[in-house]
Parts: structure tokens; C-alpha cells; sequence
């Protein structure tokens, strides 16, 4: 019993008949399926291509891992603060002070902002922020005097891409030794950093 | 034939001019000790072996010491007499806390009380809370700027921009300017003079400065530097300068200690300091050992301190008076222990 493997079917609904009626049924519902993958990869390409254009806007120095827009939001970095924004950390002036608990300070990085989500036009493209005691991890730079602080940044560095919620001016939130190597920079806006999450690094 | 001596002369020699020496140094020192032994009171926090600190009344030599403050719960600190000696400003912190060196005037709240530390009331935070030449107003340093309060009412009279300032507000004794730590120009710790009545400031001195006071005459301010021409972290240490800035005078040093609390007597001849082995004051840990030296012999340096010695050839060996263990001291010529 060589021709066939499947000796019980019906032979009046083997769908290899050749029967004229079963063939057009076929032919439909192989038509329905195609349409159905056409479309959900329709979608899928349409979607990929958005958020691809919407990376190289946003990054004009280069394409970043994780993408503005949801990425970053972690603890209060949506609600902290009256600023929030996506922003490159273009570089470090100069090695950070020590910090061994004894004297602390806060520390002016520079950014290029990718996005804003919060504090709309009044955000430059590049700003200033003053971190406090930068060597301290986010999640553990909070203290007695600054209790509010914190985020997922474990160091900063040249080229990483944070999440940050801030205030301004930053001598009305912070009362304090600070470390400004862009102190002869007129006119900056120097915020302050509350919350510095990590939202990847660039490539 | 005469047997060799056992020691040989030389060594006598030196070990005479050594004792001869240190009997010298502690005439010089008894000398001081007498000399400041009946003017007037001291009063500091002293940590307590339960772990918090109290305010402790002390003779400037030291002597007749007795507890003002004797509160388990709650740590004393950073006491100041009024301009006529009669109440007494200073901070009271929960105990357990972490006194900072150079933030504690943000830590806690603000109590004004008797000379002896009695009836004390409690004002609210009032940061770096200090008093007005003339008692009456109390200066302080938020977030908001300087602050300028009422006593009797405990309103806000006047407030300020705080023009860098971001610790360490002191009032001058004429009541014409401010002195503090700020920052100015990107530049950390940097002492600086502010006219209280027109707001513009002065520096009077560059990098790495804190804890500045007045001298009576408001003219001269004391603070601690650790200046940058030193090898590793290098030493802190006492200096003076005028408060309109320029030359600037090391009056104490000593390497393998960190010298803070500097302050004046009410007639501007001895200088009061603390000698901390470790950077900080003391106040983060158990205090550190006082001195008192006069203001003639600056500038003294102690110990060995070899590097220290060649950048001040001229200076002098003492005599300092050991004091304890203390931190924040503050003087009065007046008998703050008779009833008035």
C-alpha cells in the first residue's frame, strides 16, 4: 500500500482531489491567509520604519540602543521636577572630585538633549545640569539634605544617553559647593538633576 | 687607669639640651595657662560616651569644666553667646545623627536659651542662625538667601539675595558685613565679604577655604585652608586675611593634623582651634584635641611638619595649650556664671 499513507480518508474530502468545487474552496481560504500575512507584515514593516526615523531625528550625532519616547521611565523621572528630557551626556570636563563621604559637592554636565517630554521649548538643545556627588551611584545619592534624589545612572560617561528630571533654577533646589568647568560659558541655563535614569549608551 | 664612660658625653650633652627644651616649652605653655586661665568662659559641644554631645562651660585653659546640657536624646552643638553675653544660640540635633562639619548649621533646629544653656526655645530651623551685633536679629542662609529675623517676633525683616553663599554665614561684630563660604567663578570653598547693607561681595580667600569667622574688629577674618602646595590631600590649616581680601597670614599649621574652629577671644589675642588627625573637625566623629595659642606668635607650627616649616621659615614652635577633646568653641571675657 505504497500510494497512499493515509488509506482511511474520505476521498471526497481529500483536499488533493481533484474535485472542481473543493479546488475554488482552496484557492479562498489560501487567498484570505495571504492577504492576512501580507497585511500584518504590511504593519510590522510601517512600524519599524517609524521608530527607525524617529531614532536618526532625535540623534543627529549617531543612533543610540534604546530609543527616547518610553524608554528610560523608571521611579520618578516622570514626575519629578518641572523638566524632564532624553539627552546625551557629551563628555566629562575633567575627573570628579573626591567623595568620600566627607565633603560633598555637585558636579555641571554637559547634554545634548534628544528629546523633551517635559518643560516643553524652554529647553535648549544643549544644557547644563549640576548632579550631586557624581561618583555616588543614582539609586544611592540621596541623603539627609537631598533626600529626593535617585535614578538608575550607576556612573556617568562620555556618550551615554540618560532620562533626567530637573528643576531650575538650580540654586533655589540646591544650597552647596559646585564644581562649574563651564563656569565662563555666559548665558548657559544650568538645571538641576533629580532624577538620572539610564537609558543606554551610544554607538 | 680611668674606665671609659658608659654613655658616651655627647649623648649626655643632648639628652640635657632635650629635657632643657621640653622644661622650656612647658614653662612657655604654663605661662599661657596662667595667662588666659581667668578670662572669662569657654563654651563647646563635647561628645559623650552614650554618644551624643553637650555644651560644656569650661575656663579657656581648660579648667572648672561642667555640663550645660545633659540630654541623652539630643546632641548640643555649635554654641554662640549674644554680643552681651546674656543668651545663648546653638543647634540641637537627635542624637544619633552624624553631625557634618561643615553643614551642621542646615542640620536640626535653632535654640535660643539663658547664657548657662537654661530655658531654652526652640525658633524652628533658621539655618546658620547667628546673631545680629546688637542681639536683637538673627542672620540666615536657606535655599531662600540670607535671611534676616526678628527675635522678638521671629519674623523675616529683610531677605537677601544669597550671592553664592552656600554655608557658614557669619555676621561681623559691627554688624556691617557678612562673611561665608561660596561659590564664586566656578571655584569651590571660597571665602567671601558681603556688605549687608548694599549686598555687593568681595572675596577674601581662593580655593579650598571653609569655617570662616570674624575677628572682633571686623576687620580680619579667621578660616581653615588647605592650600594646594602640598604633596597628596595635604593639611588643613589655619589662616587670617583682611576682609577686603589680599594678603593672606597662616597663623597655626601643622602637618598630620587638619586645624578647623578657628575663633577669636573678645579681644583679639588668642586664637582657640581644633587639631583633628583625620579632615573634618572632629564633628563626625568624637571631636578633636583644642588649642589655644596666642595671636602674637602666629604663625606656629607643630609637630615636625618639615615640608610645612620650609614654606614658613620665620614661624614659631608654640606655645600652644592643649585643651580637650572639643568642637565649635566659643569664647566670653564675661561671667556668664553670676547671676545677673
Amino acid at each position: 500500500m505504497s500510494e497512499s499513507t493515509t488509506p482511511e480518508t474520505d476521498p471526497a474530502k481529500d483536499p488533493s482531489s481533484t474535485d472542481p468545487e473543493s479546488v475554488r474552496n482552496g484557492s479562498a481560504a489560501a487567498r484570505w491567509i495571504l492577504l492576512a500575512v501580507v497585511v500584518v507584515v504590511a504593519i510590522a514593516v510601517t512600524v519599524a520604519t517609524g521608530v527607525r526615523s524617529g531614532s536618526s531625528n532625535n540623534a543627529p550625532g549617531g543612533t543610540v540602543a534604546a530609543t527616547p519616547g518610553q524608554a528610560g521611565i523608571q521611579g520618578q523621572v516622570t514626575t519629578a521636577g518641572r523638566f524632564e528630557v532624553t539627552a546625551k551626556l557629551m563628555e566629562l570636563p575633567g575627573a570628579f572630585l573626591p567623595n568620600d563621604g566627607l565633603y560633598n559637592y555637585a558636579f555641571v554636565l554637559k547634554y545634548e538633549v534628544l528629546e523633551v517630554h517635559r518643560g516643553g521649548d524652554d529647553v535648549g538643545k544643549i544644557i547644563h545640569v549640576a548632579h550631586y556627588n557624581p561618583r555616588k551611584t543614582r539609586s544611592e545619592v540621596g541623603d539627609e539634605f537631598y533626600p529626593d534624589l535617585g535614578g538608575t545612572v550607576d556612573r556617568f560617561r562620555a556618550g551615554d544617553v540618560h532620562r533626567l528630571a530637573m528643576e531650575e533654577p538650580w540654586d533655589e533646589h540646591y544650597i552647596g559647593p559646585l564644581v562649574d568647568r563651564y563656569h565662563e560659558t555666559t548665558g548657559k541655563r544650568l538645571y538641576w538633576g533629580i532624577w538620572s535614569n539610564a537609558v543606554g549608551e551610544e554607538r | 687607669m680611668t674606665p671609659k664612660p658608659r654613655v658616651p658625653l655627647a649623648a649626655l650633652l643632648l639628652i640635657t639640651i632635650l629635657v632643657a627644651a621640653v622644661a622650656a616649652e612647658d614653662k612657655t605653655v604654663e605661662t599661657l595657662r596662667r595667662e588666659v586661665a581667668t578670662k572669662g568662659w569657654v563654651v563647646t559641644s563635647i561628645k559623650q560616651k552614650r554618644g551624643d554631645w553637650d555644651l560644656v562651660l569650661m575656663r579657656p585653659d581648660g579648667s572648672k569644666q561642667r555640663k550645660l546640657t545633659d540630654t541623652p536624646e539630643w546632641s548640643e552643638a555649635a554654641p554662640r553667646w549674644s554680643p552681651d553675653s546674656r543668651r545663648l544660640l546653638y543647634r540641637r540635633i537627635k542624637a544619633g545623627t552624624v553631625i557634618s562639619h561643615d553643614r551642621w548649621g542646615f542640620q536640626g533646629e535653632l535654640v535660643m536659651a539663658d547664657a548657662m544653656a537654661r530655658n531654652g526655645r526652640v525658633m524652628g530651623k533658621h539655618p546658620w542662625g547667628c546673631w545680629s551685633p546688637d542681639g536683637t536679629q538673627i542672620s540666615c542662609l536657606s535655599l531662600k538667601g540670607i535671611e534676616i529675623l526678628d527675635v522678638a517676633t521671629g519674623k523675616v525683616k529683610r531677605r537677601m539675595k544669597r550671592a553664592g553663599y552656600f554655608q557658614q554665614l557669619f555676621w561681623s561684630p559691627d554688624g556691617k558685613w557678612f562673611c561665608g563660604t561660596a561659590n564664586v567663578g566656578g571655584e569651590l570653598w571660597t571665602i567671601v565679604r558681603m556688605d549687608v547693607a548694599t549686598g555687593k561681595w568681595n572675596v577674601v580667600s581662593r580655593f579650598r577655604n571653609c569655617t570662616p569667622d570674624w575677628f572682633p574688629d571686623s576687620r580680619r577674618v579667621i578660616f581653615s585652608n588647605r592650600p594646594a602646595n602640598q604633596k597628596g590631600y595635604g593639611w588643613t590649616q589655619l589662616w587670617m586675611a583682611p576682609g577686603q581680601g589680599g594678603q593672606r597670614k597662616m597663623l597655626y599649621g601643622e602637618d598630620g593634623r587638619h586645624i578647623y574652629g578657628g575663633g577669636l577671644s573678645p579681644d583679639g589675642r588668642y586664637v582657640l582651634f581644633t587639631r583633628c588627625p583625620k579632615d573634618g573637625g572632629g564633628s563626625e566623629r568624637s571631636g578633636a584635641p583644642g588649642g589655644l595659642m596666642r595671636l602674637a606668635d602666629a604663625p606656629i607650627i607643630g609637630a615636625n611638619s618639615p615640608a610645612l616649616r620650609k614654606l614658613h621659615p620665620g614661624a614659631h614652635d608654640g606655645p600652644v595649650l592643649a585643651l580637650p577633646d572639643l568642637w565649635e568653641p566659643h569664647w566670653t571675657f564675661t561671667d556668664v556664671t553670676a547671676s545677673r
